[in-house]
């Protein structure tokens, strides 16, 4: 837990380069606060197979179900614990985010207004590394997306994406030259 | 008189354009010696973070709303728009900002009398025409001439020449155009 959480922080300063002190890190990031509350949650998954840990998880799942509760209800973040995230996942804004079923590698960006989840047969999409997603994206069905790639904004996706491939504009076509991405507001 | 206080009250796009405004002074007018700007500025702050919790809303601060603006009541505007122009109408689960990759830092500009539909992404260092009419859930990357109506995603320019002042009238994506024929 403590080592995925700070390469989220630390990909957070690397990205946003203008908060560098680590206390507005932690104060400004709607992000970095959700992902705090996911990665305790991951981690109390985890604790549950180890026995010394046991008297923890009384006092440790009550705050976490605060923390989560706390993120959905201000910033609608919702980060599930059936969702498998790498560590330095970024999510640049708040808004209508919900990431569930889902298996995310290292170092992915997110853009607002985003859903990654399972379709009705509940099987998830497969993610890779360095994957930067935009703002209204959808991802929503058992989907391979290779590493490097891009899904652009407000793609509805219905395909798999190969290794440093690039989706725009919602249809099937797949463009393996970067053209354009979109970010929401930068201040 | 009770109804415009309950308006003005409910009415989160009121909100959000008010905190902008006050967020946008303080940006503009900065003088640390005074007091008042630090009142302001604190004000500011704790309007981003209603905005954010209360409006769903981020507004960038250097964004010039010339005139009247409408925002929708809904939130989910995530605003970097260089200036919007008089009368425009906004509605819910906009983003407007810059392309980070490929396509450079600017940010779009929107003009006057300009209706944008809900779950539209405007990016880049586009102009959108005044008197334009963004259908729901485009994606523009690039300028819009003047009174045009775009949709889809990739956007497509599909109709010109079109009177949205019927939209404009009302905050409803689908206004009752029948109400004023009789």
């Amino acid at each position: 837990m403590t080592t995925a959480f700070m390469a989220d922080v630390r990909r957070w300063i690397e990205v946003d380069k203008g908060h560098s002190a680590m206390r507005r890190v932690f104060a400004d990031s709607y992000g970095l606060q959700t992902l705090f509350a996911y990665r305790l949650g991951r981690w109390l998954l985890c604790a549950a197979h180890r026995y010394h840990l046991w008297p923890l998880l009384p006092v440790c799942w009550p705050v976490y179900f605060l923390l989560s509760r706390c993120a959905r209800e201000a910033y609608d973040i919702r980060l599930e614990l059936s969702a498998d995230i790498g560590p330095g996942f970024f999510i640049g804004h708040f808004g209508a985010i919900r990431v569930s079923h889902c298996r995310i590698g290292a170092n992915c960006s997110i853009g607002q207004l985003t859903r990654i989840g399972a379709a009705a047969d509940g099987r998830g999409p497969v993610i890779g590394d360095r994957v930067w997603i935009g703002a209204h994206a959808q991802i929503v069905g058992p989907y391979r997306i290779g590493s490097d790639a891009t899904v652009g904004a407000g793609t509805v996706l219905q395909g798999d994406i190969p290794e440093g491939g690039c989706s725009v504009w919602g249809t099937p076509r797949v463009w393996c030259d970067v053209t354009t991405t979109i970010d929401g507001c930068s201040d | 008189m009770g109804s415009l206080a309950w308006t003005l009250l409910g009415s989160r796009g009121l909100w959000l354009l008010t905190s902008h405004r006050m967020a946008h002074l303080c940006l503009r007018r900065r003088n640390v010696r005074s007091p008042l700007w630090w009142i302001t500025r604190l004000c500011k702050s704790l309007g981003a973070a209603f905005n954010v919790i209360f409006c769903r809303s981020q507004f960038a601060e250097d964004c010039e709303i010339d005139g009247v603006a409408y925002l929708s009541n809904d939130g989910y505007l995530f605003c970097g728009a260089l200036t919007i122009g008089a009368g425009s109408l906004i509605h819910d689960h906009c983003t407007f900002g810059h392309t980070v990759a490929g396509g450079g830092e600017g940010r779009p500009t929107i003009g006057k009398d300009v209706w944008i539909g809900p779950d539209c992404v405007i990016a880049g260092p586009l102009t959108v025409g005044d008197g334009a009419t963004v259908l729901p859930g485009s994606v523009l990357t690039f300028s819009v001439p003047p009174r045009a109506v775009v949709k889809g995603n990739p956007a497509r320019v599909v109709r010109t020449n079109f009177d949205n002042s019927g939209l404009r009238r009302s905050l409803a994506v689908v206004p009752d155009v029948a109400a004023d024929n009789v």
